[in-house]
């Protein structure tokens, strides 16, 4: 908790990060918003109203979460955190959830924006359903989160990823536009990544949805997320060992 | 005494990667096998020059490092393999203002700390209150570290390091960039540390700084260890037990190629490129005759005879790039 709550007060501290949870949503939200003006409310509220919401969390969680590593190699203290009694892995899902109250709030002001800016209904079929997506997204961001922390201890090289890794999860979990206008070679690609299973649960709570397709979607996003725990649980075990095989924690 | 760390042949090399198009890798040896103990409660100085190995052995003995082969134990415990059960015995300072969040207030910072040293939090506010006033910066515990001197910086590294009352202490360079009384302030913290009984591993650049501390110093050269001993032990390791400081302001390299081929002269050294020259002998006396008869008065303001210090022995150990 220690480390959510140090988290939570530095992450607001970097200019970068005031903009990605204050000014983007607003921007994000503007967009998508001008985009999908004249399109269904049902349309609106999957892609503008949440949308843009999810894309702001993501927002902060690869420039935060996902760089955290790299930020405390350049202050000096990745290797304070890495031998502390409390855990290395601890520590880095404390800062996982810090940011997450970040990328909460973030998907807050883009709704709070959405619904006072713009004159649309915004419709939502099984509210349950959304509040589990949602939920859901949540978890698979963290899993996501902590797979890519632990990357980013192993290899300093790692971190090109998080540059480039942004916007095509938007483009490939259909998080702003449906996944059916993307070329069929690359939804392989999209079925691996758990935002785009989160995508869909949200998109049936909002136009509704038979049992069977609201069962498969749940599935998938659950089965992908626990792979994604999995990952990141068996790569903080050989973290411990392998950073001080390869030298790679005190290099910037 | 019992010993607290015990390091026996330890090997470390790295991989390094040359060349943009054509990538080659290249094995370099930090640590050739070098072993030494350090007894409860001693400060032990580990000294040598940039590469030399120094910290490649910090970070394998604070568990941050594994090692190519031999071994490294702390305790009895072995750095790779039992790290877990020696990480909350220890603790470290690396040189330089980095290792703290410098956002945080020096308060916020040891709270930090403390709770990833699982501190029960009902201890905490009392340990960090005596731990800020030990370092000097009680009156200013409010206030952001990125506000701080680097002096202030360093000192708040020594009381995150003592969080944990470790056993044993690892100093890298705590001194590194400190102005004369920061360093002072430092030193003091050092010794008061050892004083209650904690083991001190320290390196640094500054031989008065060692001689002043450590109860026995281990010179490393190129990942090899080259002397052990305590300071008097050191000085009695070198040949020459006085040297002669001529200060001359017309030296040149012919004069001092005559200084170095004068009989019963060792070694022949120009003082940090200034006017200072440091001319080593075991027969002082001779040589001072020698110096004055040759050079007179002209070329020479005056000459001192000095007794060798920690200094002197590193140069012979370690080797001189100003040697002439």
């Amino acid at each position: 908790m220690s480390s959510c709550k140090n988290q939570f007060i530095m992450s607001i501290g970097r200019a970068t990060f005031q903009f990605c949870v204050l000014a983007q949503p607003i921007v994000f939200g503007f967009i998508l918003g001008m985009m999908y003006l004249e399109k269904s409310d049902q349309a609106f509220t999957a892609y503008v109203l949440i949308g843009s919401g999810i894309m702001c969390f993501w927002s902060s969680i690869c420039f935060s979460s996902a760089s955290d590593i790299n930020r405390e190699r350049f202050y000096g203290t990745l290797e304070n955190l890495f031998v502390a009694p409390s855990g290395f892995e601890m520590i880095v899902l404390g800062k996982i959830l810090g940011n997450t109250i970040w990328g909460v709030f973030s998907m807050i002001v883009s709704a709070c924006f959405v619904l006072l800016f713009f004159d649309k209904n915004m419709v939502v079929e099984n509210v349950p359903l959304l509040v589990f997506g949602l939920l859901a997204m949540i978890l698979s961001f963290i899993a996501i989160a902590f797979m890519l922390a632990g990357l980013f201890t192993l290899s300093r090289s790692a971190r090109v990823l998080m540059n480039v890794m942004e916007h095509p999860i938007n483009i490939l979990c259909g998080i702003v536009f449906p996944l059916e206008i993307l070329p069929r070679l690359v939804l392989p690609i999209s079925y691996i990544l758990s935002p785009t299973w989160a995508a869909k649960v949200i998109r049936l709570s909002i136009y509704g949805g038979t049992a069977s397709d609201i069962q498969t979607s749940v599935f998938g996003l659950l089965t992908i997320t626990l792979v994604y725990c999995i990952i990141a649980a068996r790569a903080f075990k050989q973290i411990d060992y392998k950073a001080r095989i390869d030298a790679s924690l005190g290099v910037y | 005494m019992e010993s607290v760390i015990v390091v026996k042949d330890l090997m470390r090399s790295y991989e390094s990667v040359e060349g943009i198009l054509k990538k080659e890798k290249k094995q370099v040896d930090a640590l050739k096998g070098i072993s030494f103990e350090v007894k409860r409660g001693e400060i032990f100085g580990l000294l040598g020059p940039n590469g030399a190995g120094k910290t490649t052995t910090i970070k394998i003995l604070t568990t941050l490092l594994a090692p190519s082969s031999g071994s490294a134990k702390i305790l009895g415990l072995d750095t790779f393999g039992d790290e877990k059960k020696i990480r909350s015995k220890i603790n470290f300072v690396f040189g330089g203002e980095r290792s703290l969040y410098w956002r945080l207030s020096a308060e916020d910072n040891l709270k930090y700390f403390a709770d990833l040293y699982l501190i029960p939090r009902k201890d905490q506010a009392q340990l960090i209150e005596g731990l800020l006033k030990r370092v000097g910066l009680f009156e200013v515990k409010n206030r952001k570290v990125e506000s701080y001197s680097k002096g202030m910086k360093q000192r708040l590294q020594i009381a995150r390091a003592l969080l944990n009352a470790p056993q044993v202490i690892f100093l890298d360079e705590p001194t590194i960039g400190l102005d004369p009384v920061g360093a002072r302030d430092l030193r003091d913290i050092i010794r008061q540390i050892s004083s209650d009984g904690t083991t001190v591993l320290l390196t640094t650049h500054y031989m008065q700084e060692a001689e002043e501390l450590c109860d026995r110093i281990a010179m490393i050269r190129e990942g090899e260890l080259v002397a052990l001993s305590s300071v008097d032990g050191l000085k009695a390791m070198i040949d020459q037990p006085v040297k002669l400081r001529v200060s001359s302001e017309r030296f040149n390299k012919l004069d001092c190629r005559v200084l170095k081929n004068l009989k019963a002269v060792s070694k022949v050294v120009q003082v940090d490129k200034s006017n200072f020259i440091d001319v080593y002998s075991a027969e002082a006396d001779t040589v001072l005759n020698e110096i004055v008869s040759k050079f007179g008065r002209d070329k020479i303001k005056g000459v001192q005879i000095l007794d060798v210090n920690l200094e002197d022995v590193y140069v012979e150990m370690v080797g001189d790039s100003h040697a002439i």
